[in-house]
């Protein structure tokens, strides 16, 4: 579905992406684990198509395109989904209106009727179950005035209504109390299936536990230094950073 | 000088004017004209030099030469729909073409003894001292030289008198037809509102224009707001692109009165909007709301004045501009706290958007406070659309350019939220999306 090949990014005339290599299929999860400024928000940010980033050498295919060919919008009518480490705050924007606009787009986008207002909300109202959400939150502008908590619901509860193909989630423990780590992560592990995948980028091995991967990518200095399977993420969590960072040498992922 | 030719036109005109009067001649209410001519003839119009004026030419106004509208209007009115420009259900309707009344247009049936509304030229003709007790009272002595302008041509407009205790009302609607013709015409509206004791009242005045063609709409609004009474004056501005309008709305507000002015303005080539509100007494209240959204050329330019003569009154000020193309914008907002003003609360707040690269504004806020035991809040900011908004929109799949629209709507629509008539709310929200669609954002 997913196939990245010696990926190098800039910001600001900074290094920070520099040869990653990664292949996700239909059906996997996988989690990139990095210590803070290796990278791992940038690769995340770079998939979704944010101008701040300039790629200087790789490519990355999805599902047969080139995806930095698309432009963000298209991206998330072909199915990528970022869920944001900081979910942006929109003031005079209501959550529902949001959520239609985008519904809409991207039926507009694969040739199919614009949803009403009485099925889009019985849509949405199915889908805020999994994520245990106030039904007020819908009614309020974007994400203003949200808890860190109801801001990653809020996120995850997007990821639901939109259906993606590849879904991107961007430090979504951050800012989580247990329950609600438990919450978010239950509603990712319900949306999972045979055809789509997900790529967890986090710090901690903490929401692994609830998210369990199929492979995991240690990040280190803008290369994937290390990847294995579950038990990687327990390793890292006794050994610390340190450990992955002596693995000078970056290895070939093999997925 | 094109400010002395354009004087020399407008005595001219007012010569003019006094030939066809007859019997009105030696009414006060022509005296007090004849008065305003004669000190505008002194005083002369502004050049970019007076403070006041410095941000807005008045060079191509002045230059048109314009002529004034003749009773029957040069296009045949009686067809239109007057409800195709603002449709809220039961109202009182008055409908000026040109500047001129058309009684035919208009509806005031459901005018009742608490609610008087009639036809300037009406009561200038029958009541004239009833005039002469509503005009001026604001700001006598300081009135600026297009007030001056109006004040000699004053002979159209409406007359809204609000019985005491009288509230739950139809709102008032006057609506504002210009053809927009070959000749541009001079239209001087004036507007007249008296809301007695615990009283409450919507008026909308609303400017629209159906050609293309220059002309100068100069209006003048004068609010009377006694005791407990609640004024909520809305100004819709829907001109055309060669249209100038250069108007002031004066109000004076008593013991626990409020008066609150919405602007929405999409229209003109050149507007220039004054304000000026006298807080008068203990618990007074007014609010000063303002959209602008000027495109392609044009300039608007918002000039407020809030005076808190008494102690204990609040004043609250949101003007928000978006601005597209070449288009400029001015905001001056002053406030006054007069000594005696003690525990005034006052906010005042200006936001602009600029939405390409070549638009502009100025803001400038002023405070002149001589009351210690007070709280006066003021900020200004000026921005683009936030990069961080834009990207999350259109990484859930929507456009580029619905995104800045849905950005560009959110931040306008804070002023729509504040209006109470919720099919007037309607009727700005489809205008600001009309707006929207034929504005390109860069």
């Amino acid at each position: 579905m997913l196939e990245i090949r010696n990926l190098h990014a800039e910001v600001e005339g900074k290094e920070i992406l520099k040869g990653v290599n990664l292949k996700v299929e239909a059906g996997e999860i996988h989690a990139i684990m990095g210590p803070n400024g290796s990278g791992k928000s940038t690769l995340a940010g770079v998939l979704a198509g944010r101008e701040l980033y300039e790629i200087t050498e790789g490519e990355v295919i999805y599902k047969g395109r080139n995806l930095l060919d698309l432009s963000p919008e298209e991206r998330a009518c072909e199915g990528m989904f970022l869920a944001f480490q900081y979910p942006v705050e929109i003031p005079g924007v209501s959550n529902t209106y949001f959520l239609k606009a985008a519904l809409n787009a991207i039926r507009k986008y694969h040739g199919l009727e614009e949803l009403d207002a009485v099925d889009f909300l019985a849509l949405v109202k199915e889908k805020m179950q999994l994520v245990e959400m106030k039904p007020e939150l819908l009614n309020r502008p974007v994400n203003e005035g949200f808890s860190g908590g109801e801001k990653k619901r809020n996120e995850i509860l997007q990821m639901a209504v939109l259906n993606p193909t590849l879904s991107v989630l961007d430090e979504t423990d951050s800012g989580l109390d247990i329950d609600a780590l438990r919450i978010v992560a239950n509603g990712v592990n319900k949306l999972h299936s045979p055809e789509n995948a997900t790529i967890v980028v986090t710090h901690y091995q903490r929401l692994l536990n609830y998210i369990v991967p199929d492979r995991v990518h240690v990040l280190v200095d803008g290369r994937i230094v290390k990847s294995g399977d579950k038990d990687l993420a327990f390793h890292l969590e006794e050994q610390g950073y340190d450990w992955a960072r002596d693995l000078h040498e970056p290895v070939e992922n093999e997925s | 000088m094109k400010q002395d030719k354009a004087l020399q036109t407008f005595r001219t005109s007012f010569e003019e004017f006094e030939k066809g009067l007859n019997g009105e001649y030696s009414s006060p209410v022509h005296a007090r004209r004849r008065d305003a001519m004669k000190r505008l003839s002194e005083t002369g119009f502004p050049t970019l030099r007076d403070e006041e004026w410095r941000y807005t030419n008045l060079a191509a106004l002045l230059e048109t030469e314009y002529v004034r509208p003749t009773q029957k209007a040069a296009v045949d009115f009686s067809a239109v729909d007057t409800k195709r420009f603002l449709d809220i259900g039961q109202m009182l309707r008055l409908v000026f073409i040109d500047g001129v009344y058309a009684p035919e247009l208009s509806d005031l049936s459901t005018a009742s003894g608490k609610l008087r509304v009639q036809d300037l030229a009406t009561v200038i003709n029958e009541q004239p001292d009833e005039v002469l007790s509503l005009t001026g009272a604001v700001d006598e002595g300081a009135r600026h030289p297009f007030t001056m302008l109006n004040d000699a041509f004053t002979e159209q407009g409406a007359l809204i008198h609000v019985g005491q205790g009288a509230a739950e009302l139809p709102p008032v609607h006057l609506l504002f037809l210009a053809s927009g013709g070959a000749k541009p015409l001079l239209i001087t509206p004036r507007i007249l509102i008296r809301a007695e004791a615990n009283s409450e009242i919507d008026v909308i005045e609303q400017y629209v224009a159906l050609g293309d063609g220059a002309y100068f709409t100069n209006a003048v609004v004068e609010s009377h707001v006694a005791e407990n009474a609640h004024v909520h004056h809305y100004k819709i501005q829907e001109e055309g692109p060669a249209a100038y309008h250069v108007a002031a709305s004066y109000a004076r507000v008593a013991r626990s009165g409020s008066y609150s002015n919405h602007y929405f303005g999409f229209g003109a080539r050149l507007l220039r909007n004054n304000l000026h509100l006298v807080l008068d007494d203990e618990a007074a209240e007014c609010t000063m709301n303002g959209l602008f959204m000027p495109m392609a050329k044009q300039h608007m330019d918002h000039h407020t004045v809030i005076d808190h003569a008494k102690p204990h009154c609040n004043s609250h000020e949101l003007y928000k501009g978006l601005l597209f193309d070449e288009a400029r914008g001015v905001f001056s907002g002053k406030i006054i706290v007069r000594q005696d003003a003690q525990k005034t609360d006052a906010k005042q707040s200006n936001n602009n958007l600029l939405l390409s690269e070549n638009a502009l504004v100025d803001t400038k806020p002023q405070l002149e406070i001589w009351a210690d035991d007070v709280k006066c809040t003021h900020g200004a900011t000026i921005g683009r659309l936030d990069d961080d908004a834009m990207f999350y929109l259109r990484s859930r799949g929507l456009p580029k350019e619905q995104a800045h629209s849905v950005l560009a709507y959110a931040f306008a629509s804070e002023l729509v939220s504040h209006v109470r008539l919720e099919p007037l709310r309607q009727h700005l929200d489809d205008a600001i999306h009309r707006r929207l669609e034929r504005s390109g954002i860069e």
